[in-house]
């Protein structure tokens, strides 16, 4: 699979939602289930291959025995190739029951499998799975310690934080993000004292996160708004002003009033920030 | 001397029947004179200025020092092409006009040969200077050519190559085409005699004190015996051969033109002296100098060792040795005279930078030493080895390679220590990391520091790198380090860990007989069994499917038939686990004598009251409680293992961070009880212990192995 497909298929787990897909499948015969169980049993990739296909498309009670088809084949061990497809097979079936097969997995020894089963067990929601990503974080490929913070914002708690923001101190991508996400409100402080030294321009996808969380109380929006106020740089003025257009008219006053007040307050003791932006704004 | 030649040949030219000395191949008819010889072999010591002469940086200059009174004696402009010879009293240079002839004494030019010739070899006695020449394309490539004070006094062309000549009282020695020397008259170059050694190559001719060497690979005292007898075999002194890094010869081949001023040979080079006494030959102090551009290794002449190894700030450009002494100079434009332990008793400051230079130092001895060493060669033997081995320098990769080998000569516990991290070191030049993996794989001592660093995890999230896990392993299998076992497994387990270093690893699982680690090998194979024909991991999974075999676990029996019959997997692998079934079938031969006992890592010596890690006892005592509770969720596994293996990450206040289960079913009931376990807050800070926890199912008695190392 190229970088490029491969993106695209991370991108789509990550999105993916099981009852559209339920709804979209029409359910297979517990006949035709018990062929494709038997072709995974073949000693050709084809024939393997073309019940996977099969079995992946099972919904309803067949999912499940289709699922254990599946993971019973994987257990066995299969080429690197059909492991994908297996994977992918898991993901569209949605049993959670598929979890320690792909936990398993994360320990394969190539890249490519080991990125692709987290992306399955987050995509899964296996809560379970925290800690094989938490491991995951100290992998040796990029490519799957990225993986690993998507999968941990999406199935993680606020017991990952300490070593997401790590990872974000690192250069992880998405990191940063994924701690705003897992955040608890009494861990908001560490995140922007950890925060401290990266360019506010580089948190902004984290910052929104923050922001837009229904689950913060408005006291720790408040206390970011203060905190970005605090960094008085050109790209704090630049996100507050963000924030403050895309606040709904009449919605949160409170938070309104904090981020006029912060832009009025940088302009005050920096009025070359608002110079500056004027020349750049048609 | 000159005016004794007339007489010396007019005797020689009666006596001796000589043939001009015209190359052919069929010797002359009286090769043996006894008045040649007997003249020849009456050598007499010279009496020699003693001088360094040297090539400066840019703008390039050709100067003399005089050693004896610490001062410069000329200095001048020169478009040198190869390295400046002394010859009696006069420096000899190939310049872009030919090869000049200069006064040692002012500078002044004296000769200049500009016929072509490449300049190869110098020597002389009193006003009488002979040099060895090359041609390139010529029929006749040889020549020697003899000079006095008038300039050439004659000139003998060979059609085959000629090495490196001296010249003895009336006789001149010319070795030519690499086993044959001629003795040729001083006065008129007439061959007097010829002689043939097909045993041994001659490519150069020396006068050393009062005696005559001839050799290339070594050299030998050239003896009547030798004249009279040419049909002798004879086999030329040498220091003790040895591997050494660049491999730099004994003598520099004596048939080809001295190199170019700035030619890494000049950096790269062994210096020795022979010595005789009677009939013993032996090296002078009995050491050989390694030059290694800014390091420098004094070797034993008479065995494979080291004795001293120091390193400099610059490289150096030339070496000489002196009986009791060795003298050494830097690019710098430092001269050093160094004692036999390596210490600096004589510094002088020639005041300009070299690019190559040429000790002459004849019969001059540096003072006798009074007080203290102006620079101490601190440390033992050891200590200079690693410090050498650490110089980060890159044109130093063999030299330090070389070092790091003939550190792990000592059996010493910490040596193992100072390999590992030789090995691991990402930085260092690939000949040292090789050489210092290569060394760690042999050790059998250090086993604190082989556990040690197999502990460390590679973490991207605090910046430690893999440890070499192949050679440790090798080291751990060696040593029988059964504590090894479970940080063998996890390394194993990590992706971190380079798939080139498994088979090593699966190699010492199954040296150190750890059927615990049988499950995760199982897991391994069945993950990767399918792997094509060409994949990297082929050999790792050969060794692999090996060790699950030998390690006799009856209940991997079923994965090694699924994996002998699965047509997916490529030929070799199905091969491998059929062998690994019958391994596993064979009855075991009771053992032929008691296994040696595993021995236990060296105890720790602690002054913090915390414990610096979590040591296994530890982790036992804190599990202990849950003992019952872990054994209950593999009881209620659907695949009732016999045990379950766990990773945990805990920090240095001693919460559990992580929790990493195997088999991964186990994983939502082991966790949330593991989670609550509190350890004892360590020193070392977080780690990553690994915990093996067996069921009422498990054959043996229930018995927590657990290990801990630093993630």
């Amino acid at each position: 699979m190229s970088a490029g497909a491969r993106i695209a298929f991370l991108t789509a787990l990550f999105t993916w939602t099981a009852p559209v897909q339920a709804q979209a499948t029409p359910a297979l015969s517990a006949q035709t289930i018990a062929a494709a169980q038997e072709k995974l049993q073949a000693g050709s990739e084809a024939v393997i291959r073309e019940g996977l296909e099969t079995l992946a498309s099972a919904s309803g009670p067949g999912a499940e025995s289709a699922a254990t088809a599946v993971v019973a084949r994987l257990r066995r061990g299969l080429p690197p190739q059909l492991i994908e497809e297996a994977i992918d097979a898991l993901v569209l079936l949605h049993r959670p029951s598929a979890g320690p097969a792909l936990l398993e997995l994360t320990q394969h020894r190539r890249t490519q499998v080991r990125t692709k089963a987290m992306a399955a067990l987050a995509a899964l929601e296996i809560r379970s799975a925290q800690s094989a990503l938490l491991y995951a974080l100290d992998d040796p490929s990029g490519e799957v310690r990225s993986t690993a913070v998507s999968a941990l914002a999406r199935v993680g708690d606020g017991r990952a934080l300490s070593a997401l923001l790590t990872a974000a101190e690192r250069g992880v991508p998405g990191a940063w993000q994924a701690s705003a996400q897992l955040a608890r409100p009494s861990d908001v402080k560490t995140f922007l004292t950890r925060a401290q030294n990266a360019e506010v321009s580089d948190l902004r996808a984290a910052l929104d996160t923050l922001f837009a969380r229904t689950n913060l109380p408005p006291e720790v929006k408040l206390r970011t708004i203060a905190w970005l106020r605090e960094r008085g740089s050109a790209s704090a003025r630049t996100y507050l002003l963000g924030q403050l257009a895309a606040l709904p008219e009449r919605a949160q006053p409170n938070l309104r009033h904090a981020l006029l007040k912060a832009v009025e307050e940088l302009d005050r003791e920096h009025p070359e920030f608002r110079n500056a932006s004027a020349a750049v704004s048609p | 001397m000159k005016r004794t030649w007339p007489v010396l040949f007019a005797g020689c030219l009666s006596a001796c029947a000589t043939q001009s000395f015209q190359p052919h191949f069929t010797a002359p008819s009286a090769p043996t004179q006894p008045v040649v010889v007997s003249e020849l072999l009456a050598v007499k010591a010279r009496s020699e200025r003693p001088v360094v002469v040297g090539l400066t940086g840019d703008p390039m200059r050709l100067f003399a020092w005089d050693l004896q009174q610490a001062k410069l004696l000329w200095e001048q402009p020169v478009q040198a092409l190869r390295a400046p010879l002394v010859a009696a009293d006069t420096v000899v240079v190939q310049e872009a006009g030919g090869v000049v002839v200069r006064e040692l004494a002012t500078g002044a030019e004296r000769t200049r040969i500009d016929d072509g010739g490449a300049l190869v070899g110098a020597d002389g006695e009193g006003e009488h200077v002979l040099l060895t020449l090359a041609y390139e394309k010529r029929a006749a490539p040889g020549a020697v050519v003899m000079l006095d004070a008038g300039g050439v006094r004659w000139k003998q062309q060979l059609n085959l190559p000629v090495g490196v000549a001296a010249l003895s009282g009336a006789y001149v020695l010319v070795p030519w085409a690499t086993q044959r020397l001629s003795i040729l008259a001083a006065g008129s170059g007439k061959e007097l005699s010829r002689l043939h050694w097909k045993s041994s190559v001659i490519g150069h001719a020396l006068v050393d004190r009062e005696h005559l060497y001839v050799g290339q690979l070594g050299l030998m005292p050239l003896t009547r015996e030798m004249i009279e007898q040419p049909g002798l075999k004879l086999s030329p002194y040498a220091p003790w051969k040895r591997s050494l890094p660049a491999q730099p010869p004994l003598l520099r081949d004596g048939y080809t033109p001295v190199p170019d001023p700035d030619n890494a040979q000049h950096r790269l080079q062994l210096s020795f002296r022979i010595h005789r006494e009677g009939e013993a030959l032996r090296s002078e102090n009995d050491l050989l100098l390694l030059r290694f551009y800014r390091l420098l290794f004094a070797l034993d002449a008479n065995a494979d060792r080291v004795a001293w190894v120091r390193s400099f700030d610059h490289d150096l450009v030339a070496a000489a040795i002196q009986p009791g002494s060795l003298l050494i100079v830097d690019a710098r434009g430092d001269l050093r005279a160094l004692d036999l332990q390596g210490n600096t008793r004589l510094k002088q400051a020639l005041g300009r930078e070299l690019r190559v230079a040429t000790l002459r130092p004849g019969a001059w001895l540096p003072p006798a030493a009074a007080g203290d060493a102006l620079e101490v060669l601190s440390g033992n033997l050891n200590q200079q080895l690693h410090a050498a081995a650490n110089l980060e320098d890159d044109r130093l990769g063999f030299a330090r390679a070389y070092a790091a080998n003939q550190l792990a000569r000592s059996s010493e516990p910490e040596i193992t220590a100072q390999l590992i991290t030789l090995c691991s070191e990402p930085q260092n030049p690939e000949p040292l990391r090789g050489a210092a993996c290569s060394e760690l794989r042999e050790r059998t001592t250090g086993d604190a520091a082989v556990l040690g660093a197999l502990r460390v995890r590679a973490s991207f999230l605090e910046g430690t790198a893999a440890a070499p896990i192949g050679p440790l392993a090798q080291a751990a299998a060696k040593m029988q380090l059964k504590q090894a076992g479970p940080l063998l497994v996890s390394q194993m387990e990590d992706p971190n860990t380079p798939v080139r270093d498994l088979p090593a690893v699966f190699t010492a699982l199954q040296a150190l007989r750890e059927r615990s680690a049988a499950p995760s090998i199982e897991r391994f194979v069945r993950l990767h069994h399918a792997e094509p024909d060409g994949s990297d991991m082929l050999p790792a999974l050969r060794v692999a499917l090996e060790t699950l075999g030998a390690l006799r676990v009856p209940t991997q029996r079923a994965t090694l038939l699924d994996i002998a019959n699965d047509a997916l997997s490529p030929r070799a692998t199905r091969d491998a686990a059929s062998a690994a079934l019958a391994a596993l079938d064979t009855p075991v031969e009771p053992p032929k004598q008691a296994e040696p006992e595993p021995r236990a890592a060296a105890d720790e010596v602690q002054s913090d009251p915390r414990s610096y890690a979590l040591t296994a006892d530890v982790i036992r005592k804190t599990l202990t409680p849950l003992r019952e509770r872990l054994g209950r969720c593999l009881a209620a596994d659907p695949s009732t293992p016999h045990s379950g293996r766990t990773s945990m990450v805990i920090d240095g206040a001693g919460n559990v961070e992580g929790v990493f289960v195997m088999p991964a079913t186990l994983q939502p009931c082991v966790e949330p009880l593991l989670r609550a376990a509190k350890f004892p807050s360590t020193r070392l800070g977080r780690q990553r212990i690994t915990h093996i926890f067996h069921g009422a199912n498990a054959k043996e008695p229930a018995r927590p192995k657990p290990q801990a190392k630093k993630p």
